[in-house]
């Protein structure tokens, strides 16, 4: 095994060798990966088994209060508030929580019931971007006065509040905020033996959470095979002519460095775009295809299950690639149910449910869970009342969290009331609240308990989440020790 | 001093036709007419200025004044008078708040100074505004101000620069035309008055309503193909402001109608703003993709409320924006420095009241599970029993109670079109859009002011907007004013259109007579580009328009941004740059018999090829805009004089030259 592991590495470098020769493109510094540029007080140890985070959001905002309802008492509430869209109970598994008591999964997310009962499941419960606690008079409060410094800014927009569960922070400020995936991504980098390989790969294209400040990070599609670029690599496309191929390839990349350095920063950025694109094609085409993870099966039409699965192969392949740490960022669409939810939602949760299942299985199958955790984040929850066939953009909302390392089983955070208008709903008092639901527990916690979890210190958890410091509550439990 | 040339009395005409067709396609105010009836009396006037016949070689235009200092070589002015001491003499220098260039802003500003004494105004330096200035005026409008102000002639480099802006890429031959007219001016009105090409016609004698692939494969056509290049442009721009996507299922299976709302988008281009945002607030396809169609009032006993999403996503993306702005699309901010919001939670509440009780048009059922059968082209229509009549608070207005659902809809939509945001948050999206990603706020408020006034009193004349933005100073110069900031990334798309123009691209032949890569036909090019026409992830489009630029180097805080940049992935670049390298290398004719993909014409190149420099030349103009880098030139050129010198070397000089520039950086970017 050992054996195994030396070979295929000694051959990566080989590999990495070739690729850095190749018309003088560096692996390090701006399109490979540039470590150590500030001191972090987070450490790993070389004999610590590897850890993989994946963030799996869901665009638009899913109506996360149609996927756990509560039974027993609180169920006529709830039932009352959604109206017409109300799960019935028969459509309703049941699970027992310590603190809350009886809750139900929607059927149609079977996956996620079993893992909450195996205990590899976490619900955390209003979640949703906070600067510090925040009471329905301090929020009415501050929307009377235009006080704009203590609630985040642009709520029930969809890309603000995007951007706000990316970031952790309270501000739309993209020319400050850096993603808290990239942020842990970048503070552990200096795990990874190879640091030629960034730590964060997105299956899901552009996204906030995986920025830092180098915005360092792969973007790879989810389809099987990775292609490596022809033209600027001269031993692809041998089907064209010697006399050609060579000496254009080193041309090419030759034009490729003049770019890199021109005064105009979008022939910059263009030009490390291309050699982004060479770099993370040559590193990582050998390690997919020998890592297929033929064993997840799930739908061909399945968009998050092939993200998830391109994920689970660059986790299979984490040993080869010498990487310590990963930060995974797949996404999923379709949850801006404004119109005939009842009609919409079902396809939603079958596609995550089997998404969710197929990945953990597989990766189940590779003894990886206890060191892979992946969760849920969503633009924000959805009113509890509806529109006549749907729902509207609402704040608050339950997400999930998986994998071998979670304490699962339980509810964590506060679950709020149901009932329009309560303390709980940012509506103004009025005849017809909306039930936008004010979180109890901030995305910063949240984000916080998980960045803890991949290693990184109470410290530099501050760097990440600068507003964790209104919060008594820094580790939310439900990862273990 | 009179003057007399035939390209004065040419300019003269030219100018009174494009007046004309402009005008009467913007008829959108009520004072329209009276103005038009002004200008056009005006425009008939004509004063002849004469010029010395006896002109030394080094005073052209004979006023005693050598050319080397003369503050205008080719109009006579003795004197030398220069008003606003900006070096160019009042004569030549119409461009009256000084952007550059005389536009409808600077007649605007004419017109408000006739009569008066104006020093600025008062071009021939008489005391007062009157005229003969007006003439003088109009033989500089469209133009640049400045000692060569006579000078019309464009260089092909210029042409090209322009059509890659307002078209989908540059061809040879309207390069051609282009220099021919030697004014963009004409050209722009030229193409404002061309025919529209449309999609729906194409797609429903191809196919059914629930089959996408037509409607991919008419923009292809008409984006390669389409003489109406500006409009589609355009068009292309709006649908990316307007979005609908047919990701959703609902509407993959309405194509005749997402196909007539892109026809209604071509339509309107160069229409009225507001005229647009009602088509798109009643458009079905609209209606089902943000859920305004059988929106309902409030039933409080059932906990039911008017839907929020096409009243949060109007103010939001299709008009105003998130924040206050100032005229040049600045954030206004409060005391401690933070973004003032254009609006609150309850204002999209109100709005939401506003958009109920609509339905399609032909039908007596409020609800259905299946949209299919529904009329998908005409406009909604009002149920009034489901129309909220309450009072409504909007942004600047209170509507009554007890309206109808069109009363309310248009009195809200003026409330909208209003605000001052829309003028500068519409202009800068689409400068973005078309010419740069981070105008200056001076070029903004330029655009922003057209848009509020495009010189005879009528607001959100798109038009008139488009034209401010191709014809200001900026655009027109900025590559060399600002070339730390100018430009943007090109959208995936146009790096394929750009490429087809350029080298005459034909598409498949006989039953395969559509616009498809090796690897992708149009329905799916997506994959690969990151964009497909009508097809973006979410309302949000494919990009935001804030998305930062990286690297981000030397620029302090003044952040860039590159909203294209975000759907340049990894693997998309690597997958496209394949694309590309396959349909020059293989698909550049039919010798290995695959009739269906789109082949690239390199004939022309192929009699060019043995003069290295000339290949190089001509491949710059025409994919680059001539701005190739003298290294990036010598790069190449080495590699094509290192081909063997025989028939098959020949052919890889011309594609090898093709490809090395379609991929390379320069190529990915818009200057």
């Amino acid at each position: 095994m050992k054996n195994t592991t030396q070979q295929s590495r000694r051959r990566f470098l080989k590999q990495s060798t070739a690729v850095s020769l190749m018309g003088g493109l560096s692996l390090f510094g701006i399109d490979g990966f540039l470590p150590g540029r500030q001191v972090y007080a987070s450490t790993c140890s070389s004999t610590e088994s590897p850890k993989s985070l994946v963030c799996i959001f869901l665009r638009g905002g899913a109506d996360s209060f149609n996927m756990l309802v509560p039974r027993g008492e609180r169920y006529s509430e709830y039932s009352a508030a959604r109206g017409n869209l109300a799960i019935p109970l028969s459509d309703l598994t049941t699970v027992i929580d310590p603190q809350y008591g009886s809750f139900g999964f929607n059927t149609l997310l079977p996956g996620l019931h079993d893992l909450f009962t195996n205990g590899n499941l976490a619900v955390m419960s209003n979640a949703g971007p906070l600067i510090k606690p925040l009471t329905k008079d301090d929020y009415l409060t501050a929307v009377a006065n235009n006080d704009t410094g203590t609630i985040p800014q642009s709520l029930f927009a969809h890309d603000a509040q995007q951007k706000l569960w990316q970031t952790g922070a309270g501000k739309v400020n993209a020319n400050l905020s850096f993603g808290w995936g990239g942020s842990i991504a970048e503070q552990l980098a200096p795990c990874n033996s190879n640091n030629a390989i960034t730590p964060g790969f997105s299956i899901a294209g552009s996204n906030i959470w995986l920025t830092n400040q180098n915005v360092l990070y792969g973007q790879l599609s989810a389809n099987a095979n990775l292609q490596r670029m022809y033209g600027y690599e001269a031993e692809q496309a041998t089907w064209i002519p010697s006399f050609s191929r060579i000496s254009r390839a080193e041309k090419m990349n030759a034009i490729l460095s003049l770019s890199q350095s021109s005064d105009n920063p979008l022939e910059q950025s263009a030009a490390h775009s291309i050699s982004r694109a060479i770099n993370t094609t040559a590193m990582l085409e050998q390690a997919v295809s020998q890592h297929p993870v033929n064993q997840m099966q799930y739908d061909a039409n399945n968009g998050l299950a092939k993200q998830l699965h391109m994920v689970a192969r660059l986790i299979e392949a984490r040993e080869q690639l010498e990487m310590q740490r990963q930060v995974f960022f797949v996404h999923m669409g379709g949850w801006d149910t404004h119109g005939n939810q009842n009609g919409r939602f079902p396809a939603l949760l079958t596609e995550l449910n089997e998404a969710i299942s197929s990945f953990q299985s597989a990766i189940n199958s590779m003894q990886l869970s206890e060191t892979v955790t992946a969760f849920t984040a969503s633009d924000f929850g959805r009113t509890l009342t509806n529109n006549g066939d749907g729902t509207d953009h609402g704040w608050g909302s339950h997400q999930f969290v998986f994998g071998g390392a979670v304490q699962g089983g339980a509810i964590y955070g506060q679950v709020p009331s149901y009932l329009p208008g309560s303390t709980d709903d940012s509506s103004e008092s009025g005849s017809n609240p909306a039930g936008r639901i004010i979180p109890t527990t901030s995305v910063v916690q949240y984000g916080a308990t998980l960045a803890k979890w991949m290693g990184l210190s109470d410290s530099d958890q501050l760097t990440v989440f600068p507003d964790l410091g209104n919060f008594s509550v820094t580790d939310l439990g439900f990862m273990q020790a | 001093m009179t003057f007399e040339s035939p390209k004065s009395l040419f300019l003269t005409a030219t100018l009174e036709r494009n007046t004309w067709i402009d005008i009467d396609s913007r008829g959108t105010n009520m004072n329209t007419d009276r103005f038009t009836m002004r200008l056009k009396m005006m425009f008939f006037l004509s004063i002849v200025i004469m010029t010395s016949p006896f002109a030394y070689a080094l005073d052209s235009d004979g006023d005693g004044v050598d050319d080397t200092v003369d503050n205008c070589i080719e109009i006579a002015n003795a004197g030398q008078y220069d008003s606003n001491g900006d070096g160019f003499g009042n004569v030549c220098d119409a461009d009256l708040d000084d952007n550059g260039f005389v536009n409808f802003a600077d007649l605007s500003l004419f017109k408000s100074a006739f009569g008066s004494n104006n020093a600025d105004a008062d071009l021939d330096g008489n005391g007062f505004v009157n005229f003969a200035d007006l003439s003088a005026f109009k033989l500089m409008f469209g133009k640049p101000p400045g000692p060569a102000g006579g000078d019309s002639s464009l260089s092909q480099q210029q042409a090209a620069r322009f059509l890659t802006q307002a078209t989908f890429g540059s061809t040879q031959a309207d390069i051609d035309h282009l220099v021919a007219l030697g004014n963009y001016e004409v050209w722009l009105n030229e193409q404002i008055a061309m025919n529209v090409s449309l999609q729906l016609p194409y797609v429903k004698a191809k196919g059914n309503t629930s089959n996408p692939t037509h409607r991919h494969e008419i923009w292809w056509t008409n984006a390669i193909e389409g003489k109406d290049q500006l409009r589609q442009r355009v068009a292309f721009a709006l649908s990316e402001i307007f979005v609908i996507s047919d990701l959703d299922y609902s509407l993959a299976n309405s194509q005749y109608g997402v196909s007539h709302y892109y026809d209604m988008l071509a339509n309107n281009a160069f229409g009225s703003y507001r005229e647009l945002l009602e088509k798109v607030t009643l458009h079905p396809t609209m209606g089902i993709y943000l859920s305004m169609l059988r929106n309902e009032k409030a039933d409080p006993a059932r906990n039911v409320r008017p839907d929020e999403n096409y009243a949060r996503e109007i103010l939001q993306l299709f008009s105003i924006g998130l924040y206050e702005l100032n005229i040049d699309g600045s954030h206004q901010n409060d005391a401690s420095g933070n973004p003032i919001p254009t609006y609150t939670q309850s204002t999209v509440e109100q709005f939401a009241k506003v958009f109920t009780g609509w339905n399609f048009d032909g039908t007596n059922e409020w609800v259905s599970n299946d949209l299919t059968p529904y009329d998908k082209e005409s406009p909604l229509t009002a149920w009034e029993q489901f129309h909220d009549t309450s009072e409504k608070t909007l942004l600047n207005r209170v509507l009554p109670a007890g309206q109808t659902a069109i009363q309310d809809l248009q009195q809200a939509l003026d409330d909208i079109f209003l605000h001052p945001n829309v003028g500068p948050f519409i202009s800068k999206l689409l400068i973005q859009r078309l010419v740069t990603s981070n105008p200056t706020p001076a070029y903004v408020a330029r655009v922003a002011q057209i848009f509020n006034n495009n010189g005879v009193n009528v607001r959100g004349d798109l038009g008139a907007v488009v034209t401010a933005i191709l014809l200001d100073n900026e655009a027109r110069n900025g590559h060399t004013l600002l070339p730390k900031q100018f430009g943007k990334i090109k959208e995936p798309l146009l790096r394929l259109t750009q490429f087809w123009r350029a080298l005459n691209a034909s598409p498949g032949a006989g039953s395969d007579n559509i616009y498809r890569t090796g690897a992708m036909p149009p329905l799916h090019i997506n994959l690969i580009l990151g964009q497909a026409v009508l097809k973006s992830p979410s309302v949000f489009n494919f990009f935001l328009p804030d998305f930062l630029l990286f690297p981000n180097n030397n620029q302090g805080s003044n952040l860039l941004v590159a909203p294209e940049l975000q759907i340049m992935t990894e693997g998309n670049v690597a997958a496209a740059n394949n694309d590309f390298h396959q349909s020059v290398y293989s698909y550049n004719n039919r010798q290995n018999g695959n009739h269906a993909i789109t082949q690239i014409n390199i004939d022309r190149e192929l009699t060019i090829a043995p003069d290295t420099d000339n290949l190089i030349h001509h491949l710059d103009l025409l994919l680059l805009s001539g701005s190739m880098s003298p290294t990036m030139k010598q790069q190449i050129k080495t590699h094509l004089d290192s081909l063997p010198q025989n028939d098959e070397g020949l052919y890889y000089k011309v594609v090898d030259a093709i490809y090395m520039i379609t991929a390379s950086p320069a190529y990915m970017i818009q200057q």
